[in-house]
């Protein structure tokens, strides 16, 4: 630690002043300037294409917000019948969740004609109003409880969502068509008067879709 | 402030102007600041790294934080399904268990929207969306192991994971996966048994164990809490964001098939799952 | 040991008269950086050795995954982020910290203010450490990369650092050069730089717990500044200063490499976000242009060294530790182009999420940061014990293993990345598929673990008996000679 020994023979001992440094300035600041301005507007073009307008909700590999929209399950059947589904737990109370029904209580709906229908008009009205004395179902005919009117607790939307559901229910191996909101809105509008339930017999008289 | 909002409303300029706006702000707050700042040399040199960093924290931190940082779960329009929802403690318990032991070093916890990752890992790329009850967020850099994002869904049976955890190379040919037995016990058998205990002769250690058939082999909380972690990782669900690429085809057909089909509604396709 | 003492209680006069001519020979300014920075280097070699140790552990589970499998303590997931924590907080921080506080002294000339209380810090530094590697072990990680301490490990790295930068930028402030040599810059910065991206990073991810993928953000944006910003500053600052050593010339230009320090600090700090990451497309895409600007600090260094070292490159072999510092030099190049390559957006889909990342921290680390460090400290070493290597044959040892060992390492883990991200492109592969044939490469890098731990270990028995013989062979001697007399007494009685 003595200053005696500060000057052994150290191999890598060379000049001990500090590194200088030239002050030339030189071509490169130059050309990095020059290149900054490539690259940014490089770089700007590109974020422009691929950072998909700084949106949140805008991920890799997907271009635009419209892109990402455009890529949303545009089937509104399903949307309806996953509405539906939902809506069917107020009726899988008495038809069942497996739309079966209960012998001698509830008529099903799986395979009823009242439900595959080619329109829905009959159904809507069943929904709306409710339905009272003896209808025939899967060849039996049901005396049961009378169905009650729950039209006025469920949107247009709601109904038109739960009839699309049974009518399309593919576990129940059902495929008719699509009930809409406007149709479902149409029908309210024309039984906005009528407070009784339904009976088979005028139902009857309501034509469904082109085959009557 | 937005960052989304800012860069929307200044669209019309397109993002070129704009960077060089900001760039010439920037620059320009800079050397007045330096300027002022010229007296000192340490200060100077504070403040370029003080504005750098600063920089890159407002791009990297503060901007994205805005964007996902208050992101809240997913409702379905139709259905009202959450998603995703907090995990139960169970699943909690493992989140701490993969933690601790580290399994992040090999198996990643992200679907990307590239590279061969949907067919084999999941339905759809995951999005920030996904890792919202996550802590702490095990994305993970590197795949010695498989992706996990998915693993509840790919592999759903617990026997099968807690008896890989025991032993994944008898489970799995030629993996590198070190064993956990130490979240096993062996012990006596009591009475009947316990319920969680694994099965000996499907692991070929029964001679090993157990040859009369007395000693048993039970997971630990630690395990079987893992394992219900494992077993709750999907990132199935589409999302706004996220939508499943697979499935939209699938819908398609599935449209044009009912229109054909609906020209004879007294056909009712059953089960038209099972054909596709 | 007096003599640092007596160097200290001056060793801040009137600055302000001192400027510009300082009262301070090189001995001097050596003698004042003595006792913290050898403790520094010999207790980064300690760490060092350690974290090989844990390296190798973790790569022979790859040829054998059953072995020490029963001990959660020694479990993979636990072994591996020993080994990254150990080289990094163990080694290379405060590595970095020792070769900074000798620059400092030496280019400012002026004497290092507050030895001793870099000296605790250092002490207490690797208490943190022994605290924090125990608790990853004990299964306590926080599961954030690079940031695997529980997280009370944190308050005291933090506090310990305070410890050790406050006295350096002390000795800034107090400097007798009233223009100091570039390399100051760049220390200067990275004074400043690593507590913020650490306290920042902590802070958020241990402290007020991010929600959600923020947190995989906070880390990458930490691992980006401390991997390529705080090692980059400190590892060029070491390149600079050699560069004119060894060709005995000026620095080429001054503001050229001020457009190094400004454009490494604006643009390298941008993150460093994976393409495929779950977060919105411009976090990545920003991210991936920021990096095409670090080809510019890549050009203008290359500019700048060329300028100063052309001709005299032949230099740089005639002595070790040199040796290291050109390796060093042309690892940051190499680093630096494979992370420009990496950012774009084809390349990274295939080697991202593989061995390829690895093999990419461990080039900038290991044999960018490292290496130029070893370089260093070889050379600074002798000056500050004032004695020689005890085993001056070893160094060379240590360059060759070191060198072979980066290179065994890096190449076959990358070429296992591309061949495992190349194969897993195909959606009909298996993941098994595309495992097997990368297998045997990561297999082979281990060869280069076996190569660190031997370096490491020469370094260490170099560093350990030097420092023995600094710190206690006298006080040994001093021990032995003053129990000899009363023997003496004894017998004479």
């Amino acid at each position: 630690m003595s200053s005696a020994n500060r000057n052994t023979s150290n191999p890598q001992a060379g000049d001990e002043q500090p590194p200088a440094v030239s002050r030339h300035v030189g071509i490169a600041p130059m050309l990095t300037l020059i290149a900054v301005g490539v690259l940014l507007y490089a770089g700007g073009m590109y974020l422009d294409r691929h950072a998909g307008g700084f949106r949140a909700n805008v991920y890799e590999p997907y271009r635009s917000l419209e892109y990402v929209e455009s890529l949303q399950p545009q089937d509104k059947g399903d949307k309806l019948m996953a509405q539906g589904k939902q809506v069917y737990q107020t009726c899988s109370a008495c038809h069942q969740a497996s739309g079966e029904g209960m012998p001698g209580q509830f008529p099903p709906l799986k395979g009823s004609k009242w439900v595959l229908a080619s329109g829905p008009d009959r159904i809507i009205r069943i929904v709306l109003n409710g339905l009272t004395g003896p209808i025939e179902v899967a060849g039996e005919t049901w005396q049961g409880v009378p169905m009650p009117a729950i039209g006025s607790g469920f949107s247009n939307q709601e109904i038109a969502a739960v009839l699309t559901y049974i009518r399309q229910n593919e576990e129940w191996g059902h495929n008719a068509t699509a009930v809409t909101p406007e149709e479902v809105a149409a029908v309210r509008e024309k039984v906005s008067d009528r407070s009784a339930p339904w009976t088979a017999k005028e139902l009857k008289k309501i034509p469904v879709g082109e085959e009557e | 402030m937005n960052l989304e909002k800012l860069f929307l409303s200044i669209k019309g300029l397109g993002t070129v102007a704009l960077w060089v706006l900001v760039a010439l702000v920037a620059i320009g707050i800079l050397v007045a600041v330096v300027a002022y700042a010229n007296r000192s040399r340490g200060f100077r040199l504070f403040l370029v790294a003080s504005v750098t960093l600063g920089s890159s924290w407002y791009a990297f931190l503060v901007a994205p934080f805005q964007q996902v940082g208050h992101e809240q779960p997913s409702v379905a329009e139709a259905t009202g399904e959450i998603y995703p929802t907090a995990p139960p403690g169970q699943v909690k318990r493992g989140e701490e268990v993969y933690r601790s032991n580290g399994c992040v070093y090999c198996h990643t916890q992200q679907v990307r929207g590239t590279g061969g990752d949907i067919p084999r890992w999941g339905q759809r790329r995951t999005v920030a969306r996904d890792y919202l009850y996550q802590s702490p967020v095990q994305l993970g850099s590197q795949r010695k192991g498989p992706d996990l994002s998915n693993v509840g869904a790919r592999r759903t049976s617990e026997a099968w994971h807690l008896r890989h955890l025991y032993a994944p190379e008898w489970m799995v040919e030629g993996s590198t996966m070190p064993p956990y037995r130490y979240l096993f016990e062996i012990r006596k058998v009591v009475g009947d048994g316990s319920p969680d205990a694994l099965n000996l002769t499907a692991l070929g250690l029964k001679e090993q164990v157990s040859p009369n058939g007395r000693y048993e082999l039970v997971p630990t909380e630690d395990a079987k809490a893992l394992v219900d972690y494992l077993l709750h990782l999907k990132a199935e669900v589409p999302l706004f964001e996220a939508p499943l690429p697979k499935k939209q085809e699938k819908s398609d057909e599935k449209q044009n098939k009912k229109q054909q089909s609906g020209q004879q509604p007294s056909k009712p396709t059953v089960n038209a799952n099972q054909f596709e | 040991m007096n003599s640092s003492e007596s160097s200290q209680s001056s060793g801040h006069p009137e600055a302000e008269q001192a400027r510009g001519q300082s009262p301070w020979s090189a001995a001097d300014l050596d003698e004042s950086c003595q006792m913290p920075v050898l403790y520094l280097f010999v207790s980064a070699g300690f760490w060092l050795v350690i974290s090989s140790i844990f390296g190798l552990l973790a790569t022979l589970k790859l040829h054998a995954p059953g072995l020490l499998a029963d001990i959660p303590w020694f479990t993979y997931g636990r072994v591996w982020p020993v080994f990254w924590n150990a080289l990094v907080y163990g080694f290379a921080v405060p590595g970095g910290i020792g070769v900074s506080l000798w620059l400092l002294a030496r280019l400012t000339r002026q004497c290092l203010v507050l030895p001793w209380m870099i000296f605790m810090g250092a002490l207490f530094w690797n208490v943190g450490i022994l605290i924090g590697l125990l608790g990853i072990l004990s299964g306590l990680t926080t599961g954030h990369a690079w940031l695997e301490m529980p997280h009370y490990t944190n308050v005291i790295l933090f506090v310990c650092y305070a410890f050790m930068a406050i006295p350096a930028v002390m000795t800034f402030v107090w400097r007798n050069e009233e223009d100091p040599y570039p390399s100051i810059w760049f220390l200067f910065l990275a004074l400043f730089w690593f507590p913020w991206a650490y306290a920042g990073a902590c802070y958020l991810l241990n402290f007020v717990g991010l929600r959600g993928v923020m947190q995989a953000v906070a880390d990458w944006w930490y691992i980006h500044n401390l991997g390529t910003i705080y090692f980059g500053l400190i590892g060029l600052a070491v390149l600079f200063y050699f560069a004119a050593k060894v060709a005995e010339r000026p620095l080429y230009s001054r503001y050229q490499v001020m457009l190094i320090l400004w454009l490494l600090a604006l643009f390298g700090s941008w993150g460093d976000v994976p393409h495929g990451a779950p977060v919105p497309a411009w976090l990545p895409n920003l991210s991936a242009v920021t990096n095409l600007f670090v080809i510019l600090v890549l050009l203008v260094l290359a500019n700048v060294l060329h300028r100063t070292v052309s001709g005299h490159y032949g230099s740089f072999l005639k002595s070790v530790p040199y040796r290291f510092v050109l390796f060093g030099g042309v690892a940051f190049f190499v680093a630096g182009i494979v992370d420009f390559v990496t950012a774009i957006k084809p390349v990274s889909t295939i080697v991202e999420l593989t061995e390829f990342t690895q093999a990419q921290s461990l080039l900038r680390v290991y044999g960018f940061f490292a290496m130029t460090l070893f370089g260093a400290l070889y050379f600074i070493v002798p000056r500050l014990a004032r004695m020689e290597w005890p085993f001056p044959r070893l160094i060379s040892v240590h360059f060759w293993l070191a060198a072979l060992g980066v290179v065994l390492y890096v190449v076959p883990l990358a070429i296992s990345g591309i061949v495992q991200g190349g194969l897993l492109q195909q959606a009909d592969v298996e993941f098994m598929q595309a495992v097997e044939p990368s297998l045997i490469y990561m297999r082979i890098s281990t060869i280069g673990d076996v190569f660190f731990l031997l370096g490491h270990v020469v370094l260490f028995l170099n560093l350990g008996v030097l420092y023995y013989r600094y710190a206690f062979a006298d006080w040994v001697a001093t021990i032995v000679n003053s129990t000899q007399p009363t023997e003496a007494v004894e017998v004479g009685a």
